[in-house]
């Protein structure tokens, strides 16, 4: 395979995900020269593209508030990330979603945050959601704000993120003393289409002849809240959104969906976030194999389908995520070569709070498994010992795959610490 | 087909929303990437009912990128379309390309006159015009030929070649494409580096015949470094909106489109706008301009669409298939990336 012209970093990322571009992003705005190197959709890109902070066994019973105390002893990692990034749980949270939040918004995804509390959300499914940080636009809060809080359901006929009549008989004509009621509306200008995908929609609403249809259908409705599913990509997001409200005089909000949109836009949003702050994206391009020295991971040899790259580094970020974003193989134990120079295991604590509640033992297995991190967020190697210049992140650590709850804001804190430590070694 | 069958699929759907066919299209005449690569493998569907959706896929490759699975959905779907090739079912569009290939060893008919290759027969870069710069688009090829000189690359042409077998390998004969790929083989005799202006037939060398050519792009900036390509002074400022060709950016490989900005973003006077998903495709691959000219056009225009939106005054696209489908589309001025940048260089 040709080889392409070796490049140098200060750092290099794994993992285009989440956590890969958050850590690139905290880095290259320290003026670190980054790469992120990835291939894939990512499962941020198939998640519903809201933040949960905490796993909820940490998040207090009593209405909303987490539970520091009860985080910082909770079992592994989360009292060690804090214990070692000398940093107290009070001053990291809202200091990376402050980071979070304002990247994001420069990138037109409008965010809207509170690190320790969660705003109602509603999903596509009829379900509640709970989040810390959430799109502008998701959040049914806003509701609280309309004198009648009554809530209209829209479908658009042909979109297949909602269907209002089944999510009223999933959730009911009331949900929490709002009565909910359930539209269609056609919009002339979709044609004869029987189904459409989200992305195919969101390309049939960048047409303004549809925008104006949509907002003649929402301002038909007698009720003053209308959720609709989404709609627009991330460059017609927040003046699409704000058109519906405006022209409508309704609060108009999306409702959560995963596998759609959402996660799309977090997906592009951070993307851009990172790239503006001058980390370089490597798309498409997967890693052959790491070099070493010593102690050491000093070069990665990436891959696209025709070519091969050297790149060397001063210090590495493991962002892999997990089974659903291939960076481990399905099994739990394997992993793919050549991270399988790195120690993975399960966190050893069999009084986990999931196993009680994780109905397959096998998917337990799996999602509970990942790298395991030293002091530092220090990756080990498979002998057991700490690497002095590689880190973890993200979902590809032991027992932080979000199939067991901790969420997407476990990762990002992961991300945010891992940085801190890179900096220093690079 | 059975063999075919791809456990692996997690039903996420991604391909699906990544398909720009899907999007364009619609569910009902294109079901999209798993549906055919995937449940039709699987549960046995009838070739011949398959034929009118997967003869739309433009071969992309963006479903192959996304799939978390890592199921090759392109290659698949490359070998659904051999199936129906060799059941006769082959489009009256893509008829015609055989018989150009077996008229002229051409993918397209001949044009009356055909840019000579002067003076350029001896050197160690292999110069592979192909099929579309020599005989469509012939503007390509004396750019191409002319950039080269310019960057003092010791270059040639082939004295006799055929098409690569690109397009073939598309619609499903891979009978041609093997005969192709050994009068290829025969007719390059000794070179050093194998240069192509067409992603099309820089992918087919690499993945077909193992050879390791590289794009113009790769080769300018490779080769020669971006630093040592003099531009003229700038005559007027202009937003340019760079296309990302399909096989050019996934399948040669992102970095090229890197190449490619870094090397525009030296030229005084031109200013790189950002275009709104720059690497959708234009329509013009996989045989569906010849299949379904209305698929790909409406492909086309979408893509000009977004160019227009970023305010460019120009579109440009390193790819002569690309070239020739976006400027069916109209609404604004389209470029070939090496033409372009032919005119601009001292």
């Amino acid at each position: 395979m040709r080889e392409l012209r070796p490049a140098t970093v200060d750092v290099l990322v794994i993992g285009h995900g989440a956590s890969g571009l958050f850590a690139a992003a905290a880095l290259a705005a320290e003026n670190k020269t980054v790469a992120v190197v990835g291939s894939g959709i990512t499962a941020t890109s198939l998640s519903t593209g809201c933040v949960s902070i905490i796993r909820d066994d940490i998040f207090k019973k009593e209405k909303g508030r987490i539970d520091l105390e009860a985080l910082a002893s909770s079992v592994h990692p989360f009292n060690d990330i804090i214990e070692q990034s000398s940093m107290t749980l009070e001053a990291l949270l809202p200091e990376m979603s402050s980071f979070f939040v304002r990247s994001l918004s420069d990138q037109g995804l409008e965010m809207t945050d509170d690190a320790f509390n969660f705003f109602d959300l509603l999903t596509n499914a009829g379900t509640a959601y709970t989040c810390s940080i959430a799109p502008f636009y998701t959040v049914a809060g806003r509701m609280d704000a309309m004198e009648d809080s009554s809530l209209a359901l829209l479908g658009i006929l042909g979109h297949r993120d909602l269907d209002p009549d089944l999510m009223v008989t999933m959730a009911g004509r009331e949900v929490g003393g709002t009565k909910v009621r359930p539209y269609w509306t056609a919009i002339p200008s979709l044609g004869k289409r029987r189904e459409m995908t989200a992305l195919e929609a969101a390309f049939a609403f960048s047409r303004p002849a549809l925008r104006e249809e949509l907002i003649e259908a929402i301002k038909e409705l007698k009720e003053p809240n209308v959720a609709i599913p989404p709609i627009f990509r991330l460059t017609d997001y927040q003046r699409g959104m704000a058109k519906l409200c405006s022209a409508t005089g309704k609060n108009v909000f999306e409702l959560v969906t995963p596998l759609s949109l959402p996660g799309l836009r977090l997906q592009e949003a951070m993307s851009r976030s990172a790239g503006a702050q001058g980390a370089r994206l490597l798309r498409n391009r997967t890693v052959k194999k790491l070099e070493w020295k010593g102690r050491r991971v000093t070069s990665a040899i990436l891959e696209t389908r025709t070519r091969q790259q050297k790149i060397s580094f001063n210090s590495l970020v493991l962002a892999t995520g997990d089974l659903v974003g291939g960076g481990l193989m399905a099994q739990g134990a394997e992993v793919r070569d050549p991270l399988d120079a790195f120690k993975v295991g399960k966190f050893p604590s069999d009084e986990h709070v999931y196993r009680a509640n994780s109905y397959m033992a096998k998917m337990h297995d799996m999602t509970e498994t990942g790298f395991l991190v030293t002091h530092g967020m220090r990756l080990l190697a498979r002998d057991g010992t700490a690497v002095d210049n590689a880190f973890g992140a993200g979902a590809a650590l032991a027992s932080f795959s979000f199939p067991t709850g901790v969420g997407l804001g476990g990762s990002l804190l992961t991300a945010w610490v891992a940085a801190q430590h890179a900096k220093e070694v690079s | 087909m059975a063999d075919l069958a791809s456990n692996g699929c997690i039903k996420c759907g991604a391909c699906v929303q990544a398909c720009p066919v899907v999007a364009i299209d619609g569910l009902s005449s294109f079901s999209g990437p798993r549906t055919i690569a995937v449940d039709a493998v699987r549960f046995g569907a009838e070739i011949d009912q398959l034929r009118d959706h997967v003869m739309r896929c433009t071969t992309c490759w963006r479903c192959g990128d996304v799939c978390p699975a890592r199921i090759p959905l392109p290659e698949r779907i490359l070998e659904v379309r051999r199936a129906i090739f060799n059941q006769e079912l082959a489009l009256g569009g893509h008829s015609r390309i055989m018989n150009n290939i077996d008229r002229y060893r051409r993918s397209v008919e001949p044009a009356a006159t055909v840019p000579a290759a002067g003076k350029h027969t001896e050197g160690q870069v292999l110069y592979f015009p192909g099929c579309i710069a020599e005989n469509r688009l012939p503007a390509i090829l004396e750019a191409s030929v002319s950039l080269l000189h310019k960057a003092k690359a010791p270059f040639r042409l082939p004295a006799k070649w055929s098409c690569c077998g690109a397009p073939l390998e598309k619609v499903g004969d891979w009978e041609r494409v093997r005969m192709l790929r050994e009068e290829n083989l025969r007719a390059f005799d000794k070179y050093e580096t194998l240069v192509t202006s067409c992603p099309g037939c820089t992918t087919h060398f690499v993945q077909n015949y193992s050879l390791q050519p590289l794009h113009t792009i790769e080769y300018l900036y490779e080769a020669v470094g971006p630093r040592k390509l003099a531009f003229e002074a700038s005559k007027k400022k202009l937003r340019v909106a760079l296309h990302h060709p399909c096989h050019l950016a996934r399948t040669v490989g992102p970095h090229a489109m890197e190449y490619a900005a870094e090397i525009l973003q030296r030229v005084p006077g031109v200013k790189l706008v950002e275009m709104d998903e720059a690497d959708r495709c234009c329509g013009g691959g996989g045989g569906v301009v010849a299949g379904y000219p209305e698929v790909a056009l409406s492909l086309a225009k979408a893509k000009v669409r977004s160019a227009i939106e970023a305010k460019a005054d120009l579109l440009v696209a390193p790819c002569p298939f690309c070239v020739m489908n976006l400027s069916r589309a109209g609404g604004i001025e389209i470029a070939d990336y090496t033409t372009f940048l032919n005119s601009l260089m001292k």
